[in-house]
């Protein structure tokens, strides 16, 4: 996300609400399908935030195009009749997981927050080569599979 | 600034696809935030990989990885999800009565005690087809680890206790 000023706070307003209701739709409405189709929209808004990356193509083409598709094919195959019930019985359970996530999300943000993240910027920026700018993202991506990543047997 | 808008937007799918992944009497509608568990842990990678690695972007690959096992583990859960509807005739978690007693003959070794009565939680276990196999296989590998590790000599309680499992 290293786009320039205002239509970079416009696109992470916008994808970021769109991110907010997609997940409150997955887990919250009652209906799966829809439920499926909201996931469906986290991740296109997911895929738009990694937009310079070679990681949106992927993300789009394999999440979108393939799993969302997996997954609307398993809520067709269970049966309909029985998801329009009264469901929404809110139980102990219930409350006592809302407690922690929200502990957990409020702990998430505490942390994020106080970290000084631009002073680990500044110590990092002296070990970049300057010769990696000739070579194209998918080339680094590339030589990195088959280098760093490569699991050597002996 | 930009960081931690993103990192907190990560921090919210994460805990709300945890508190969906627990509470969620659907089985299906579990999967599906353990999708979005997924993804916010990749939205973290790619984030701190165009921060802080913006020439050799291996945060970026390492979430191409993550995306594959996710596609795979997508690809396996609603198989079983569908065998087990098949079985059942419904995939409500909560009311699961696979492991009572004398019900089905397709789960062996049942073990059911009760422990906490408002809760309704219990204490269940029982082999069937599917986990027959890493049963057999972690009998198997503690053997050979366990016959491996016989010349041990120093801490060997503690190495013991550590190979329990």
């Amino acid at each position: 996300m290293d786009l320039p000023g205002p239509i970079h706070d416009f696109l992470l307003v916008f994808l970021g609400s769109g991110l907010i209701l997609g997940g409150l739709g997955v887990v919250l409405l009652t209906n799966p399908i829809y439920s499926a189709f909201s996931l469906g929209l986290v991740f296109v808004c997911i895929s738009l935030f990694y937009i310079p990356h070679f990681v949106a193509a992927a993300q789009l083409l394999i999440y979108v195009g393939a799993i969302n598709v997996l997954i609307i094919f398993a809520v067709m195959f269970m049966n309909g009749s029985e998801y329009y019930n009264d469901f929404n019985l809110w139980t102990v359970g219930d409350g006592v997981t809302s407690v922690v996530c929200t502990s957990i999300f409020a702990s998430l943000i505490t942390t994020i927050l106080d970290t000084s993240w631009y002073g680990i910027i500044w110590t990092t920026r002296s070990n970049q080569i300057i010769e990696q700018d000739l070579i194209s993202n998918s080339q680094q991506i590339g030589i990195h599979l088959s280098t760093d990543f490569f699991f050597h047997l002996n | 600034m930009m960081l931690e808008h993103v990192l907190v937007l990560s921090a919210y799918l994460f805990s709300i696809g945890i508190y969906g992944l627990i509470t969620s009497r659907n089985m299906v509608r579990a999967l599906m935030c353990l999708e979005l568990i997924l993804n916010a842990v990749n939205i973290n990678f790619v984030t701190f990989s165009d921060f802080f690695d913006n020439r050799q972007l291996k945060g970026d690959i390492f979430s191409i990885f993550v995306i594959a096992i996710a596609a795979a583990e997508a690809a396996i859960g609603p198989a079983i999800v569908s065998a087990i509807y098949r079985n059942r005739k419904s995939t409500r978690i909560n009311q699961s009565n696979l492991l009572n007693k004398y019900d089905d003959p397709l789960i062996q070794l049942v073990e059911d005690y009760k422990w906490i009565n408002f809760f309704d939680f219990d204490w269940r276990l029982g082999i069937d087809g599917l986990s027959i196999g890493p049963i057999l296989l972690t009998g198997f590998i503690t053997t050979l680890a366990t016959l491996a590790a016989w010349p041990v000599t120093r801490d060997s309680r503690l190495f013991h206790f550590l190979i329990r499992n």
